[in-house]
């Protein structure tokens, strides 16, 4: 499924503490940002996955790394990354980031968006699941912008906790797209019973998007690749 | 050898190369994942690994509070 890059309503929405500074627009300084990130991380030899990985020689199916998953965005986001087999997944996939938010601003997570990454640490898609596969409370696509503008305004935190952070801002657009997509198929696979959706087995995506940073990276700044 | 800095001096704009060897610098091969068994795989499938109803890819543990 392709979820379309049209969310102008959405523009109005940036949080009002990251506006933007020295000739840079808000999309150019979170850009910025995830690339002094990755500065860091290259100086390191590193990258988001290694850093989440702590040293891990071998990854365990389904394992969380890491083991007590991330907390940022001031304790309101929540991310780990972890590996498994499965019909469905892309062989090109090593495993993903599953991202989690407050609902409604409690104690009770859920279930945002996930993020497919490469054999070298590089995201390559992006995707919602059904309720199953997450468990937790149904994440609406409503909330979507009052809690990325929280993450907006967030102090930055540890290296890959900013890394994450600002490759959601980058494509929050994107994950907005995915989540009012995810919304409209279980309305179409169950039009009068949607919460029967959560629980079937047979539905595991629900939405998705192959992404490409290189290029939202060059896109943001207006440059384009040679060919 | 020291590696120069990554540091992004702020109000400048990035360049094309900038972008490209920031992100060639971070790819580094992954350690490999491996293998399931397939009572395991069964056990995840169900979504009640060890029968204590864990979902395959929740977040596993009990809610934390913002006023911890």
């Amino acid at each position: 499924m392709t979820a379309l890059k049209t969310s102008t309503s959405l523009q109005t929405n940036i949080p009002s503490t990251m506006q933007p500074v020295a000739g840079l627009s808000q999309e150019q300084l979170w850009a910025s940002r995830l690339v002094d990130c990755m500065g860091q991380m290259g100086n390191q030899q590193t990258n988001s996955v290694l850093l989440a990985l702590d040293g891990s020689k071998k990854i365990k199916p389904y394992q969380r790394y890491p083991e007590t998953p991330y907390f940022f965005g001031d304790k309101h986001w929540r991310a780990f990354y972890h590996s498994h087999e499965a019909d469905n997944l892309p062989q090109a996939e090593h495993g993903h980031y599953h991202f989690f938010t407050r609902a409604n601003d409690g104690d009770e997570w859920s279930h945002v968006i996930a993020m497919g990454m490469d054999d070298y640490g590089q995201p390559t898609r992006l995707f919602t699941t059904n309720l199953w596969v997450t468990d937790g409370k149904w994440f609406f696509a409503s909330q979507f912008m009052t809690q990325i503008a929280v993450l907006a305004n967030s102090q930055d935190g540890a290296l890959a906790t900013d890394w994450l952070k600002y490759v959601l801002l980058l494509f929050q657009y994107e994950i907005s797209d995915l989540l009012i997509a995810r919304d409209n198929r279980v309305e179409r696979l169950f039009p009068r019973h949607q919460e029967q959706c959560f629980l079937d087995r047979s539905v595991y995506y629900l939405s998705e998007m192959k992404i490409n940073l290189n290029k939202q990276l060059l896109d943001i700044f207006g440059l384009q690749q040679d060919r | 050898m020291k590696h120069k800095t990554g540091k992004v001096i702020m109000g400048a704009t990035l360049s094309l190369a900038a972008i490209a060897v920031a992100i060639d610098h971070t790819q580094h091969k992954l350690p490999e994942v491996e293998t399931i068994t397939s009572d395991e795989q069964d056990m995840m499938d169900s979504g009640t690994p060890c029968g204590l109803g864990v979902a395959p890819c929740s977040l596993g543990e009990e809610s934390d509070s913002l006023e911890d």
